[in-house]
């Protein structure tokens, strides 16, 4: 009987073993989603290109025409009834959302970008410009600020400037309203946010 | 008496021999699934961040600290000749040496702009004076914007993006390490 005994100890004894390692591949539950060097790593390179995008942006205009892309008749962007743009069509009406297009869309990667202004009590609200979806976990934020002067004109739908100025305007108020009366009318804070699809 | 005790000696074998077997199993198994981590080019992960921004931010630097590279500088780090420029680097040095790579990395850059139709991106084109993004996959004239060791053919790298404007046009400054 002593030799089954061993044989039985031998499977149990495996089964111990077996049953280890399928419980620490249960708890450590590695996806490739996990947090691992490699995805902090594209979370950088995302953080990193958006932020350029945003100097790029700044430096040839793109930025201030999406800032004041206003459609001064409707009280909205040109060309959507509210809470930003969403389609490829839409995005692809300002120079920024363009350029974000380019950049990020053929790395399939999704991105929204808001405009902040904080209120009078500190805090921030944001207003959605462009809107492709929630972000996922891993996304990554870059921002920059612009500030926006009484006598900065809004733009048309063209993208050229109109004579009329943030201030003058009897709408822009709706997405941005003014914060001192020395001039500056307000700084906005335009965020980007990429996340892998 | 002797019925009773059976086959020992085979009952015996069986038994270490699944035991044996499993053990073997495990060993043989638990690196596997640690391979995809331990492996591949660590160092270059953190290296190619580096890289990419000594390049865009310093090297390249128009004066403002963003990513807006300045066009002769540009121009100078990826053309042939040598002749110095005033540029934050020294052209007559392979770019290894300009980013501050120490033997054994190796490191590749190459400019390209992004594809309207949604394809491959498209290289960035100089002709000595101007930068643009050419419409093909490959420059029709003047020569493209890359710089470092040619890629190997097998093996695995790692890569870094940065987005910049230079000249006017928006490009993605792709660093490559191995």
């Amino acid at each position: 009987m002593r030799a089954q005994a061993h044989t039985l100890e031998a499977v149990a004894a495996s089964i111990v073993i077996l049953a280890s390692v399928v419980f620490a591949l249960q708890v450590t539950a590695v996806t490739p989603l996990s947090a691992s060097t490699a995805s902090q790593h594209i979370e950088n390179q995302q953080q990193a290109s958006a932020a350029g995008v945003l100097d790029a942006a700044r430096e040839n205009g793109a930025l201030d025409a999406a800032v004041r892309y206003w459609d001064e008749t409707n009280g909205t962007f040109h060309g959507t009834a509210g809470a930003g743009y969403t389609t490829d069509p839409e995005v692809n009406r300002t120079a920024l959302g363009r350029m974000l297009l380019d950049t990020f869309e053929a790395r399939g990667v999704a991105f929204n970008v808001y405009f902040a202004y904080p209120t009078d009590t500190g805090t921030l609200v944001r207003e959605r410009f462009i809107y492709r979806g929630e972000p996922s976990d891993n996304a990554a934020t870059a921002t920059t600020t612009v500030a926006l002067y009484d006598d900065d004109p809004l733009y048309d739908a063209n993208e050229t400037t109109t004579n009329v100025t943030v201030n003058g305007s009897s709408t822009y108020d709706a997405l941005i309203p003014p914060e001192s009366s020395t001039g500056l009318y307000n700084a906005v804070r335009v965020e980007v946010v990429v996340w892998r699809m | 008496m002797i019925d009773e005790r059976g086959q020992t000696t085979i009952d015996f074998a069986i038994g270490t021999s699944v035991f044996l077997v499993t053990v073997a199993f495990v060993v043989a198994f638990v690196p596997g699934l640690f391979q995809p981590f331990a492996d591949g080019p660590q160092q270059e992960l953190a290296g190619v961040d580096r890289v990419a921004d000594t390049i865009v931010y310093d090297l390249l630097d128009d004066g403002d600290g963003g990513s807006t590279p300045d066009r002769r500088c540009t121009i100078a780090l990826f053309n042939d000749t040598t002749t110095d420029t005033g540029c934050n680097f020294d052209d007559s040095d392979p770019l290894a040496e300009q980013v501050g790579l120490s033997t054994g990395h190796h490191a590749n850059v190459t400019v390209v702009g992004g594809d309207p139709d949604g394809g491959t991106p498209n290289p960035a084109c100089s002709d000595g004076t101007r930068i643009e993004v050419s419409d093909t996959d490959d420059c029709t004239s003047g020569f493209a914007l890359d710089a470092g060791e040619p890629l190997p053919s097998g093996g695995a790298s790692v890569i870094g993006r940065r987005v910049a404007h230079v000249d006017g046009t928006t490009v993605t400054v792709v660093v490559r390490m191995w």
